[in-house]
């Protein structure tokens, strides 16, 4: 064994291997390649024969027909079909490689300082196509330099928005036990399906409520009655399929399926996000479009941060309950019996 | 009702059976290449067949503990479950109806059902 471990890949060889290999499955993956390297040919040879199975295996497995097709309209609406086509690959793909727990509180705001110079990016981008002229001009100079400041000041709002996320994550309950006996797993497991199946009942209801909504106020028109359409087919979807616990006979089984119960709880969460926010963000889109066509542009850009800042939220809304579930998933997975 | 299985999924359920507690992403891999020969199997392949059969609910995987000639790493490992064992001894006795069929049919020609 000692031999073995001596008999490793190189470093830099298999920091490449670790990076293609997607987070959920690099511990296992990238271990067997250890175990079963020879030379540097050999492992570089059997890691790019894995590393695509690999990838389309998660692509599989976090693939979510509802929530693509709600992200294929969003982009369409905002930057026509060929951005939407050359995306959705990049999402399905990024999503093989979400990693398995929650960022990290600095890499968090990173993220938030990130997306308000994207905004001043875009802000900028977005000013100088509506108007067709160029932000050089003595009218485009004070006001470019006029938008390079929203970012800067939403910094302080994106980061508090963030932070309070992350501290609304810490506070859910965690299954950070090493050991657990079979009984503790089964009841735990009940506990969270009965809260599971509480909010699934609070949200159809609401749903509901949306829909009948949404067909009710002609200005919407034929998007509306669509909307309602979805929004009553989600509630109906929630009523008929409620949380229920697979029987399992032992703590192996009990195990497995409190898993699936919360990868299925996570794409089911995601879908409702997107949801709700994706009708919000294509009337923000809109109307940020039309408004600052008609010449409104102050209108047309509080649109804008209305839209990027709903996005934002709803991005970091799933990027902390994604992590959650996989630390979760990740924690059962290491979770020992303890008998009596 | 029991779930239809593919050749590949019998054979890696196959394989998990008979390795017992030592299957994982290695030995599996070995196991699948000596029932599926003279065919290769990539490892891949069986990572993805293995993750589609987890999900289905036929199998369960957990982890063990980390070893050093992994670099640290823990290895995943797999048992069928009631749902796997059921499927899979239903495509068994699928095969063996085709097998007597075949050899009832084929047995004058001096082929002879393998044991």
């Amino acid at each position: 064994m000692e031999g073995a471990a001596l008999n490793t890949p190189p470093e830099m060889l298999d920091r490449v291997v670790r990076l293609l290999i997607p987070p959920a499955a690099r511990e296992a993956v990238v271990g067997d390649l250890w175990e079963t390297y020879r030379s540097p040919s050999q492992y570089a040879g059997e890691a790019l024969r894995t590393v695509p199975y690999v990838v389309f295996s998660q692509m599989r497995r976090y693939f979510n027909l509802p929530v693509l097709l709600l992200q294929a309209m969003l982009l369409y609406a905002c930057f026509g079909p060929v951005t939407a086509a050359l995306l959705l690959p990049v999402l399905m793909v990024a999503d093989a490689y979400q990693p398995v727990s929650r960022p990290t509180p600095r890499r968090a705001m990173r993220g938030a300082v990130l997306v308000a110079f994207a905004l001043v990016v875009f802000l900028q981008v977005a000013w100088s196509s509506y108007h067709n002229h160029s932000p050089l001009t003595v009218d485009g100079v004070w006001l470019g330099i006029g938008l390079f400041f929203v970012g800067p000041c939403l910094v302080p709002f994106l980061c508090l928005l963030r932070a309070s996320l992350i501290v609304s994550s810490d506070r859910r309950p965690t299954l950070a036990h090493r050991e657990w006996t079979t009984e503790e797993l089964a009841r735990n497991r009940v506990q969270f399906l009965a809260g599971l199946r509480g909010t699934q009942w609070l949200e159809a209801a609401v749903l509901g409520g949306a829909a009948l909504w949404t067909w009710r106020v002609p200005e919407l028109g034929l998007l509306g009655q669509m909307l309602a359409l979805f929004y009553a087919a989600a509630a109906l979807f929630l009523v008929l399929n409620p949380p229920v616990a697979s029987s399992a006979d032992d703590f192996l089984s009990l195990r497995a399926g409190y898993q699936r119960d919360l990868a299925r709880h996570q794409q089911l969460r995601r879908f409702l996000w997107w949801l709700w926010c994706t009708p919000a963000l294509m009337v923000l889109h809109d109307n940020a479009v039309m408004v600052a066509g008609s010449g409104h542009l102050a209108d047309g850009i509080l649109h804008g941060i209305a839209a990027i800042m709903l996005y934002f939220f709803v991005s970091a809304l799933n990027r902390e309950s994604a992590g959650w579930t996989q630390e979760q998933i990740g924690q059962l997975c290491r979770m020992r019996e303890r008998l009596g | 009702m029991t779930e239809n299985l593919g050749q590949f999924e019998q054979i890696v359920l196959t394989a998990i059976l008979a390795l017992d507690e030592n299957a994982y992403g290695v030995t599996i891999h070995a196991k699948v290449e000596e029932l599926a020969r003279p065919r290769k199997i990539t490892r891949g392949a069986v990572y993805a067949t293995l993750d589609r059969m987890e999900d289905k609910g036929l199998i369960a995987s957990w982890m063990s503990d980390p070893t050093p000639e992994r670099g640290g790493r823990s290895r995943r490992h797999y048992r069928l479950e009631k749902t796997g064992l059921q499927a899979l001894k239903e495509s068994a006795r699928t095969a063996r109806r085709l097998i007597d069929t075949i050899a009832e049919n084929l047995g004058g020609l001096g082929w002879k059902a393998p044991r």
